[in-house]
């Protein structure tokens, strides 16, 4: 691995323009954040509301960043073996530096250059999440998702009926909670109905006029959640897995610095595949056609159990969903990561075996 | 028992060299160079001329492993031309400016020497020395879209000349080049050539060579039409020239009357011009008097 050549591709794939841009869009997207003033004089229920309203910037946030940051990064990493084959390759081909190692380190680089992007959108959007900590609105522990239980569908309860699910034995500190996802549906008399959730140790009643998670204290070392419709309308638990086991986070920046690994990963995934394409097309077309690539294997494995596997997928989604709620992120897990490596020994074969020549064949001068 | 090839008495040997650029869609395969077949003896120094689109630069890459000939074959210092321990060995000066435009002269040459596995300690030092040598050592640290064309020039000469190589290829070294980067060119290739360097220029100006080559190889529409020494394939025997000091006007008339009665014709004759070098020498020297006063 040659480091200056190393840095000139990280450089190259994270230009001044990118950062500017993907830090711009970014602020631009929180720029519309209520101001923490406006809330320490209204009433605590309120508050609750615009907090929700502060998450739901950060994630939008983080989005709009990832939507700049993922084109910027195309781009940029396939022009980057471009360049061989516009005159560069007369110097970089007569060095004395294998192939191999020239493409593994403009490679490196390119992918650095990327990881770049993540940590400028999570420092703008984090930033809200600090205040958020140390600000009026603190709801106290941070939490992280623990276990998911329940039905793979939905189902619907009538006016009196009950939904029981039991969770596993588990050993989760007293911070913990479980919720149920619910929704109002038609069947019954009223558009919108109450619910009564119970564990052993807490139980709430909650009107349901919208789509909500029913949220009670999780029940120590396993037990029962039970869901019942006390109201006069119908209530739909919706599937699958409607029920979640939160525990207590000690995940660093509000979780943001989980979700720049899990964005640091789909900016690798991509950079990869347009730096790999890069080397036998025009940057354009090797940008767009690494963006169409991951798109179309999001959409197919989108109903598949590996649609967690994919980096840019369902669990980027579940990230952002899990910052939109002042929650953290999931670590990233080795189908992701396995994913991600995938794809860049892909961009680096496919780098390599162009370079028979450091010159394309129908460039004559 | 079959004894190994005996290694070639050549330091770049090339035979039946060609290179054919398939055209994009709907446009004919394109031939840059067809049946080249050239030696060098090491220590050597060949210019290789000929007019725009003759060849020159593809040869080159061809000869520097850049490019892979479509037929024929490349040896240099005894081997492909790609081999990593060929590589170490040999420099090229491609024509243009191919280097990363964002970076300073400085960053360019520690990047590509640490390219060549040079140690940092000795990169630094070699670095410092090349710069000032090529008259570049004020603009080291400035980003090399800054430079004009001839500084471009001059930054391509120390890249090539960095490591000490013993194949130098150089693609138009005097593109762009004021007198005093043609001294810097001189410097290094008398330099090269005092450490038994092989030398392969290429331009289509024959007179920015003659005075550095060994041998001339005349490339014409991708092939080469004659190779010779620059008096061989330049010289005139039916033209004698002199460049005479010290001779008075009258002494000039005498000489002209005396040409006449061998029978042989006086074609030209009048004052001699100076070299732009030593215009600028002379300018120099007269403003460090002025100077001084």
């Amino acid at each position: 691995m040659n480091l200056p050549l190393l840095r000139l591709s990280a450089r190259r794939a994270a230009p001044a323009v990118a950062l500017v841009g993907v830090a711009g869009v970014t602020l631009l997207a929180i720029a519309g954040q209520p101001g923490r003033a406006e809330i320490v004089e209204v009433s605590p229920k309120f508050e609750e509301v615009i907090v929700s309203g502060a998450e739901l910037a950060s994630s939008t946030a983080w989005i709009a960043g990832l939507v700049v940051a993922s084109a910027f990064t195309v781009l940029f990493a396939a022009r980057i073996p471009d360049r061989w084959f516009r005159q560069e390759g007369d110097w970089l081909g007569t060095s004395g530096t294998s192939r191999s190692s020239i493409v593994r380190s403009c490679l490196a680089g390119t992918l650095a250059g990327a990881a770049t992007l993540p940590v400028i959108i999570g420092l703008i959007a984090g930033s809200m999440g600090q205040a958020r900590e140390s600000g009026p609105a603190s709801r106290g522990q941070l939490l992280e998702l623990a276990m998911l239980a329940g039905p793979s569908r939905s189902f619907v309860l009538m006016p009196g009926e009950r939904f029981e699910q039991a969770l596993p034995e588990h050993d989760l500190p007293p911070d913990a909670r479980v919720r149920v996802r619910v929704a109002p549906a038609l069947g019954a008399e009223g558009p919108t109905t109450k619910a009564l959730v119970k564990s052993a140790s807490q139980s709430s009643e909650l009107r349901v006029a919208r789509r909500a998670w029913l949220e009670v204290e999780a029940p120590e070392g396993g037990g029962v959640i039970a869901v019942t419709n006390t109201g006069s309308g119908a209530l739909a638990v919706l599937g699958p897995a409607p029920v979640e086991v939160w525990r207590p986070s000690s995940a660093w920046g509000s979780g943001h610095l989980r979700l720049a690994a899990h964005a640091a990963l789909h900016l690798a995934f991509l950079a990869a595949l347009a730096f790999g394409l890069g080397a036998w097309m025009g940057p354009g077309i090797a940008a767009s056609l690494a963006l169409a690539l991951w798109l179309g294997a999001r959409m197919a494995l989108a109903s598949t159990g590996l649609a967690d596997a994919l980096p840019g997928g369902a669990a980027l989604s579940a990230a952002i969903g899990a910052i939109a709620e002042g929650r953290s992120p999931l670590l990233v897990r080795p189908p992701l990561a396995l994913a991600a490596s995938a794809a860049v020994l892909a961009g680096f074969t496919l780098a390599r075996t162009s370079l028979g020549t450091w010159r394309r064949e129908s460039r004559s001068s | 028992m079959t004894s190994p090839a005996p290694p070639s008495q050549f330091a770049v040997e090339a035979r039946g060299l060609g290179r054919v650029f398939r055209g994009g869609l709907g446009w004919r395969p394109r031939t840059a160079l067809c049946g080249v077949d050239l030696t060098i003896r090491g220590g050597e120094t060949l210019g290789i001329v000929g007019p725009n689109g003759s060849g020159k630069s593809t040869l080159l890459r061809l000869l520097s492993g850049v490019d892979r000939p479509s037929t024929g074959w490349v040896e240099v210092l005894g081997h492909p031309p790609t081999a990593r321990a060929v590589r170490r060995r040999l420099a090229f000066l491609p024509d243009g400016s191919p280097f990363p435009p964002e970076l300073s002269a400085r960053r360019v040459l520690d990047l590509i020497a640490s390219l060549g596995g040079m140690a940092r300690p000795e990169r630094r030092h070699r670095i410092g020395e090349m710069l000032e040598r090529v008259g570049l050592s004020g603009a080291g640290e400035a980003p090399i879209r800054t430079y004009s064309r001839g500084m471009h020039r001059r930054f391509g000469l120390a890249q090539a000349f960095l490591h000490d190589p013993e194949v130098v290829l150089l693609d138009e070294p005097t593109a762009g080049l004021d007198a005093p980067g043609f001294a810097v060119l001189a410097d290094l290739l008398g330099a090269a050539r005092g450490r038994g360097a092989t030398v392969v220029l290429a331009s289509h100006v024959a007179s920015d060579l003659i005075e550095h080559c060994d041998r001339l190889a005349l490339l014409v529409g991708g092939e080469v039409q004659r190779v010779g020494t620059p008096d061989e394939l330049l010289g005139d025997p039916e033209v004698l020239q002199l460049r005479i000091r010290g001779l008075s006007e009258v002494g000039a008339s005498t000489l002209e009357q005396q040409v006449e009665q061998l029978g042989a014709h006086l074609m030209e004759s009048g004052p001699a011009h100076r070299s732009l070098q030593e215009l600028y020498t002379a300018r120099e020297s007269d403003d460090g008097r002025s100077g001084a006063r």
